[in-house]
């Protein structure tokens, strides 16, 4: 626990330069097994701090580190949740679980087991020889969650992932989420609008500013982790603290 | 499966009458009745000399449209993906692509001689353009979000085009198929009608020489019932290998 899994300093990025920067020195670290909610106003670059993280865009300054399993600084892996799903169209469920363990040359029958397992967990096994199209919304984002971890990442980044859907469904997908870091303390980043998803989900929830866009505050949320958590009081207080944090200027 | 013969047959009937009136209004020697035409194929269809020319249409425009996607769907593709390749090649496939590719059939011919190549070859040339331009647009309008997805679970830049910009650019390919299928027919008979004495277009074409009206007919609907063919077998092939672009339509044929 002495060297944080992801540790993100002093990242800026700028598309263009006339318009100045998106991202204007994000910093940021976290540890394994802990958890980070990522809120703040539409088009401040969310979306794009995940990019960086993920590995598919390079900031222009500053650094990311995620840590591998092995200890090796930059190996670490991770799954990205796009916004809007991302699943593909022309796969089956199985397809689309399996298909990160088959790009890894992973034995057949392995294969096989962790993706079934994945799917009964998720409640989605009787569906795996759908496509995508044939599923609902809620059905849809737990064929994504399951995909995400069925290469087991050292990181689990999502980029709204329950936004989409209604308030019912989406409260089953937080508790859902809920569980799977309690059984196996995933290390996830949940980049979200609602601040009671953000509450719910984050260890610590950081909220950024409007662009250029900073680190605003960085929330220690104690109470997550507990499932009963949202008929508390503190729940309620917490989401009132974030909410303001997010209305100062 | 019953609605859609049903639905062929109500079509067929339709044109059967629109044909009637027509050949009605016009001379029957220049339009022949529809039933006289038919009585003339049905006759046809029972001597090896029909069948021959049927089978030798048949052998070139397939072999043709083979040959067109063999290498029209893979340059789409790789132009489509590859931004380095486009830039230097697609400036040719666009310059080259109005250009009335029939008119070298002269220059084919000399080229490859009078048998079977150079029709085959002509044909290919036309619709593996199309195949190509279909391809590259296709492959272009992909929604990044597939690749980004895909390279975050860790597909290298050969995996994304086998699971990613292949499966997505399919449907694509199979439209160009069946729309080159109607090129592919009007081209197979103007290359028939030269330099051969095999084929539905010589058929056609000799038969006019000869004022044999009714054998003309024959030629005529052994061609569209080619088409017709050859359309339905791309069809087929493309529920089989795009099924979940059947089903995102919704406009299954056979009640889904
Ligand atoms: N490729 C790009 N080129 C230029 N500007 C870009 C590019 N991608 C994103 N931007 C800009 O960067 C800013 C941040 O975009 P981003 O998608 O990261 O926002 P977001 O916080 O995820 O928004 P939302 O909450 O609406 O999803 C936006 O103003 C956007 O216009
Ligand atoms: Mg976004």
């Amino acid at each position: 626990m002495d060297e944080p899994l992801i540790d993100v300093q002093h990242v800026c990025k700028t598309f263009a330069p006339a318009e100045g920067p998106v991202l204007d020195d994000i910093s940021f670290s976290l540890f394994p097994g802990e958890t980070l909610s990522v809120i703040g106003p539409s088009g401040c670059g969310k979306t794009t701090l995940l990019y960086i993280l993920a590995g598919l865009k390079k900031s222009t300054s500053g650094r990311v580190a995620i840590c591998g399993s092995d200890g090796n600084t930059n190996g670490g892996t991770n799954s990205f949740i796009l916004q809007n799903f991302g699943l593909f169209p022309w796969k089956t469920v199985y397809e689309n679980v399996s298909l990160g363990l088959k790009l890894r040359k992973t034995e057949k029958s392995k294969t096989r087991q962790i993706t079934n397992a994945l799917l009964s967990e998720l409640d989605i096994g009787e569906l795996s020889d759908r496509y995508p199209v044939q599923l609902s919304g809620g059905q849809k984002q737990r064929v994504a969650i399951a995909r995400a971890l069925a290469t087991e990442p050292d990181v689990l980044l999502m980029d709204e992932p329950f936004s989409s859907l209604d308030a019912l469904t989406r409260e089953r997908l937080q508790d859902i989420m809920l569980d799977m870091w309690h059984t196996r303390r995933l290390t996830y980043i949940i980049v979200t609008h609602s601040v009671e998803e953000a509450v719910f989900l984050g260890k610590y929830i950081l909220v950024l500013t409007d662009r250029p866009t900073r680190c605003k505050t960085l929330i220690t949320n104690d109470t997550y982790g507990d499932k009963a958590l949202r008929n508390k009081d503190c729940y309620f207080d917490r989401v009132r603290q974030v909410r303001k944090e997010m209305e100062i200027r | 499966m019953i609605q859609r013969f049903l639905r062929y047959a109500t079509a067929s009937m339709i044109l059967f009458i629109g044909w009637k009136l027509v050949s009605f209004f016009l001379s029957a020697d220049i339009l022949p009745p529809p039933e006289v035409a038919f009585v003339a194929f049905a006759k046809a269809v029972t001597t090896a000399e029909f069948w021959s020319h049927f089978i030798a249409s048949a052998c070139r425009v397939s072999s043709a449209m083979a040959l067109a996607w063999l290498c029209g769907f893979p340059a789409g593709i790789l132009l489509g993906y590859n931004r380095k390749v486009d830039r230097v090649l697609s400036p040719f496939v666009f310059l080259t692509y109005p250009v009335p590719k029939i008119v070298l059939l002269p220059v084919f011919l000399v080229l490859f001689g009078l048998g079977d190549m150079p029709k085959i070859l002509m044909i290919a040339l036309i619709i593996g353009y199309q195949i190509v331009v279909a391809t590259r647009d296709s492959v272009k309008g992909l929604d990044i979000k597939y690749i980004d997805s895909f390279r975050s679970i860790g597909g290298t830049p050969f995996q994304t085009i086998r699971h990613v910009v292949i499966p997505a650019a399919m449907p694509h390919g199979f439209t160009a198929l069946r729309i080159g299928t109607g090129t592919g027919i009007a081209v197979l008979f103007f290359v028939e009608s030269f330099a051969t004495h095999s084929g539905l277009g010589y058929l056609i074409m000799d038969a006019w020489g000869r004022f044999a009206y009714d054998i003309m007919f024959t030629g005529i609907i052994g061609m569209s019932l080619l088409g017709v063919l050859i359309y339905e077998l791309f069809n087929g092939l493309e529920k089989t290998m795009c099924a979940w672009k059947y089903l995102e339509s919704g406009r299954s044929g056979a009640g889904q």
